[in-house]
């Protein structure tokens, strides 16, 4: 069984431009989950009680269901009640939903680390809860969210491929197809995994360069 | 709907018969490995190839690792039923998370355990399996059991290669009734009963055990 | 006059009774060290009084008031940790500024000053732009009192601050506690350190299981202790 190079290069420009839009889902949904999940985390923290066990119940249910149903559910279900969303942007939408969902754990979990004793310092001060929250533990907890949320971006890539059910032109999608058209395997598929492992790859080594210039 | 929830009974235990053999085997295989991991040098061969298998694994989505087991085994020749090329898709996903888990709980023990253990005259081997390896064993209950809510997630995955499980009968029978919302609604909630429910028993386990920093995390989505 | 009054007391946590009832006088510029085995609800009652802790019952009133705005009650009371628990991402001089700055309202220029100033009081001159990391037990435990002393408390609370402390460092950090008392800062301080305690007290408090049996000066409490368990407390602790 050798390799087919001549194959493998015809199908290429196709899988790259599906890489493109593979990179445009993930930033805009890791977009939405940037702008979510601080609003989740500090509902989740601060908020009245019956906003917080409310954001708690989304939270644990997201968390408690596979990616495909969330897909699922804003293609089929949302036009029922008037939201019609082409593909690429209910993709954009559920991942963005679910990535906030999970970054705002990993901020929960930050500020949790730093343990009690911080925050009794800033309210032994006199600090109000929120403001302690806000102003002396956040900065602190800023620091311990880049890896596990450079961790979640690769996943939200990941799950990018998820969207090759409802049709969107992504990598999987797109080596999905041209397998079945032209039976060619092997070439396709090395092609999709090196694409995938070119932009996780790239994106760990991004923040690890982050992380340096943080620590600096 | 609960004329739903029936039809839909079956393929959840397709995804739960899925999910449970996946786990039986890739978690004693990951770990096993995993734990040699950690005490080989990073040179080693078979170092190397644990690692090329992990970094494959945790770099590209599970749907290409089901593709690549789909397409490739009846290139070289094989044809086994799609049970079992689902299972072996996940097993190849999971265990390669597991290496990890095993690898950083042996790693988590605290070097004063070795130097005690090697003090006392035990080589690295034994004092590996005698000291070492029982209090990494508390670490990874957690991890696992978030491993098998991890694995229910994927197994919805399997649908692509229509395997019927819980995604796929759902699936099935919302394009033919129409009623999309009320499906979706009926498949969520099975699927969160489980995940939720395991997560909720796996906590209850951790802090029984309460073995010094939870390894593992939060889970996630994305394999 | 009468800084701090409490009365009855009570903590539980659980099945666990912290503070079994326990009525408590300090008088302006009075200096009281609470000490007694673990367990016996030391720390319990100063968090009471702060509230960090929420009391099951009694009241607490600070200068004549009951104090129930909460931020307001701890702006006049400040409080030193075991842990130092300083905020690791600012330098010693921010760690002190930080407070008067956002809740006192003071200018960043006048924070920085008193910051500088309380840092020249606990022989710190020269470390403000250190980070916690940087500077050794001893050295936080002293920046952690600047910080409690630059929102001008009328009461100091000290909650076994040299137990994390190597043997080396408590000098320097009862140094400057006592300096303090001698300045005229009414302070309670729980505590292990029996010599801190005969130096600087004026009155020494015994807890036992949740309540205060004993309290006396100095010279009474060591010389002629007026309760067996008491007794039995410094024989343990003073006889090594």
């Amino acid at each position: 069984m050798s390799f087919d190079w001549a194959a493998f290069f015809e199908y290429l420009p196709r899988l790259v431009a599906a890489a493109g839009v593979t990179l445009q889902i993930s930033v805009l949904s890791l977009g939405l989950a940037c702008l979510g999940a601080p609003v989740l985390a500090l509902a989740r923290l601060l908020g009245p009680a019956p906003l917080r066990a409310l954001t708690q119940a989304f939270i644990e249910v997201i968390r408690g269901l596979p990616p495909l149903v969330v897909i699922a559910f804003c293609y089929f279900a949302l036009p029922k009640i008037g939201v019609v969303l082409s593909g690429f942007w209910c993709g954009v939408l559920a991942l963005g939903v679910v990535g906030a969902v999970y970054a705002a754990e990993i901020m929960r979990a930050a500020i949790e680390s730093l343990g009690k004793g911080q925050l009794e310092a800033a309210l032994a001060l006199g600090f109000a809860r929120w403001r302690a929250v806000l102003e002396i533990l956040t900065p602190q907890a800023l620091r311990r969210i880049l890896p596990p949320l450079t961790n979640e971006f690769a996943n939200l890539i990941k799950a990018s491929s998820l969207l090759s059910v409802i049709s969107v032109h992504e990598i999987s999608q797109v080596g999905q197809s041209l397998i079945f058209e032209t039976f060619v395997v092997i070439e396709i598929l090395v092609q999709m995994a090196v694409l995938y492992l070119i932009i996780i790859g790239g994106v760990s080594i991004l923040s690890r360069r982050m992380e340096r210039g943080l620590a600096a | 709907m609960g004329q739903v929830l029936v039809r839909l009974l079956p393929p959840l235990g397709l995804t739960m018969l899925l999910s449970l053999t996946a786990l039986a085997i890739a978690t004693p295989l990951g770990l096993a490995l995993g734990a040699w991991r950690a005490e080989m040098a990073d040179r080693h061969p078979a170092a190397r190839l644990i690692d090329a298998w992990v970094f494959f694994v945790r770099g590209t989505p599970i749907l290409i690792q089901i593709f690549a087991v789909y397409f490739i085994l009846p290139k070289l020749g094989l044809q086994p039923p799609l049970f079992v090329m689902g299972v072996g898709a996940l097993v190849l996903n999971s265990a390669g998370y597991q290496i990890e888990i095993g690898r950083a709980a042996v790693q988590s023990v605290p070097k004063g355990q070795w130097e005690a253990a090697l003090a006392l005259g035990f080589d690295r081997k034994a004092s590996l399996h005698t000291f070492i390896l029982p209090q990494a064993a508390r670490r990874i209950v957690g991890p696992v059991m978030n491993e098998l809510s991890q694995l229910i997630k994927a197994s919805s995955v399997l649908s692509v290669i229509t395997l019927f499980e819980l995604h796929k009968a759902a699936e099935a029978i919302s394009s033919a009734n129409l009623r999309f919302s009320e499906v979706i609604v009926v498949e969520g909630f099975l699927y969160f009963l489980f995940i939720f429910g395991i997560s909720l028993m796996a906590s209850a386990l951790e802090r029984r055990l309460s073995a010094a920093g939870g390894l593992g995390g939060t889970g996630s989505f994305a394999r | 006059m009468t800084l701090l009054q409490a009365r009855g007391l009570v903590k539980r946590f659980g099945s666990f009774t912290a503070l079994d009832g326990v009525d408590l006088d300090l008088q302006r510029g009075e200096r009281l060290v609470i000490c007694g085995p673990s367990g016996s609800g030391k720390s319990t009652l100063i968090r009471c009084i702060n509230r960090l802790e929420q009391p099951d019952a009694g009241t607490i009133t600070i200068e004549g008031l009951p104090m129930a705005d909460l931020q307001a009650l701890r702006r006049r009371v400040g409080m030193v940790f075991q842990q130092f628990n300083l905020f690791p991402n600012l330098t010693a001089r921010e760690n002190i500024a930080i407070a008067p700055r956002k809740l006192l309202g003071l200018s960043r220029a006048e924070a920085d000053a008193r910051a500088e100033a309380l840092l020249d009081r606990v022989q710190l001159a020269g470390h403000a732009d250190k980070l916690p990391s940087g500077l050794s037990g001893g050295q936080q435990q002293r920046v952690a009192i600047a910080r409690a002393l630059a929102m001008e408390p009328v009461l100091m609370l000290f909650d076994e601050p040299t137990s994390a402390l190597d043997p080396e460092m408590i000098r320097e950090v009862l140094d400057v506690m006592v300096e303090l008392g001698q300045g005229g800062m009414s302070m309670i301080v729980v505590t292990h350190e029996m010599g801190f305690a005969r130096r600087a007290a004026d009155r020494i408090g015994f807890m036992d299981q949740g309540r205060i049996v004993a309290m006396a000066p100095p010279a009474q409490f060591f010389d002629a202790p007026p309760h067996p368990r008491l007794v039995r407390f410094l024989d343990n602790i003073l006889g090594h």
